[in-house]
Formats: structure tokens, C-alpha cells, sequence
């Protein structure tokens, strides 16, 4: 074994408290890092924009997922249309 | 801080709802078969952590968000090894280190139970909150 992060999923299920489903929701998530997150909830959404400034760590998720688009950018340059999303999610972000 | 959450609320459609999740303050401590044999050091993870929460309640108090929902939880990266575990945060982690003295206890307790599990614990709180008009 090497590094096993949250096994018993509390961080998922935390999340689905919150939000519990996200089918066909538009999401838009930052601190994205390598999508250790993105990937535990992204394939039932209808699309997710991950974010984060750390571009080693956004290469490890780009193209993983079809409806998952990532870009290497902190918040403040990021441009999206007003209103375009259903959930903003700041991943261990602030 | 609060600018990134006013960012957000210009993208969160008025329906929409934005989630946070975030470490607490307190110290992430290193667990030996459940039992605490030390903490992470980190000068800035606290603040930094802390300066969290108060975005949140800076950004409920101007009226931009309101707390729909909070959730509490322990998250755990597992090793086995401390050399691992320490090696692990001191990579992953921002500005966070295993000390000497925490590594040492670490392996004493170890030896002193086989098969034992060897965990870092942090707490965390995830906050739904709706976008306000």
C-alpha cells in the first residue's frame, strides 16, 4: 500500500449531504489539484470546469474524464458567463 | 478571500448553491492505531485554514451567501510507513512537516504494535450556501 487518502469515502459522503445528487448539474470547481475530488463526484454532472493554479497537478486530471474541462488558472483569471453554473465548489480552496 | 467567494456568486446561477470545503484550525494529528502520538507542523496552515472560515462568515454577514447546510468530518491518509507518511506531507501538503521528535514516537509506536494502522487525521467542515440577490 502506498498513500491511501479518506478510504472510508467521509469526504464523499459529506459532499452528497450537501449535494446530493449531481446529475446533470454544471460545475464549476476550485482547487481542483490533481481531481482527487472531481473524480468522486463528475460522472453523473453534466459538465465540470476544473480549475486550479497548479498546472502539474491539473495535467493529472486533463482529459481523465470526457465532461470534466480543466484549465491552470487561479480564480481570479477565470472567465465564465454570469449565472452559467448549477454548484461553485471551492475543494480545500480558501 | 471574500473576493474569490464574490467571484463565485457571479457565476453561481440564483437557483445554484456554492459548496466549501475546508480544514478547521486545529492541528492535524498523527494517529498510531487510533491512539495520537503527535501533529502535523505548519505555521501557516492554521491561519490560512482559519482565514477560511472567516471569508465564509464575512461573505454571510455582507449578504452574499446564506448557510443552507454544515458538515463535519474526519478525513484520513493511511501509510505505512512513517518515513512515508512524512515524506508524503512534506510533497503534498503547503508548507507542512512531520517534526523529528513526532517522526520518532512514531516509529516507537509502531514497533510497539505490529499491524497497527498509522494515519494523519484532519478535520474538516463542508458549508452549502445559497447564493443571496
Amino acid at each position: 500500500m502506498a498513500i491511501a487518502e479518506d478510504p472510508e469515502r467521509h469526504e464523499v459522503r459529506a459532499l452528497a449531504a450537501l449535494v446530493p445528487s449531481f446529475a446533470g448539474l454544471r460545475v464549476v470547481e476550485i482547487g481542483c489539484g490533481d481531481g482527487r475530488l472531481t473524480r468522486r463526484y463528475a460522472a453523473r454532472a453534466a459538465s465540470v470546469l476544473a480549475i486550479d493554479p497548479n498546472a502539474d497537478a491539473v495535467a493529472a486530471l486533463t482529459g481523465r474524464m470526457k465532461n470534466v474541462e480543466t484549465r491552470a488558472v487561479p480564480i481570479e483569471e477565470l472567465s465564465v458567463p454570469p449565472h452559467s453554473a448549477d454548484v461553485v465548489l471551492f475543494a480545500w480552496a480558501l | 478571500m471574500v473576493d474569490a467567494l464574490r467571484s463565485a456568486r457571479k457565476m453561481v446561477r440564483p437557483a445554484g448553491c456554492l459548496i466549501d470545503l475546508h480544514p478547521t484550525s486545529d492541528r492535524p494529528t498523527i494517529e498510531v492505531g487510533g491512539r495520537v502520538v503527535g501533529h502535523v507542523v505548519s505555521d501557516d496552515a492554521p491561519i490560512r485554514h482559519a482565514g477560511a472560515a472567516i471569508a465564509l462568515a464575512s461573505a454571510v454577514d455582507a449578504k452574499l451567501f446564506s448557510i443552507e447546510r454544515r458538515e463535519r468530518f474526519c478525513f484520513y491518509t493511511y501509510s505505512e510507513s512513517h518515513v512515508e507518511l512524512a515524506r508524503h506531507i512534506r510533497t503534498h501538503w503547503k508548507d507542512s512537516s512531520i517534526d523529528a521528535q513526532t517522526l520518532r514516537r512514531t516509529r516507537t509506536a509502531l514497533r510497539n504494535e505490529p499491524g497497527a494502522s498509522l494515519r494523519v487525521a484532519e478535520r474538516v467542515v463542508a458549508t452549502r450556501l445559497h447564493p443571496l440577490p
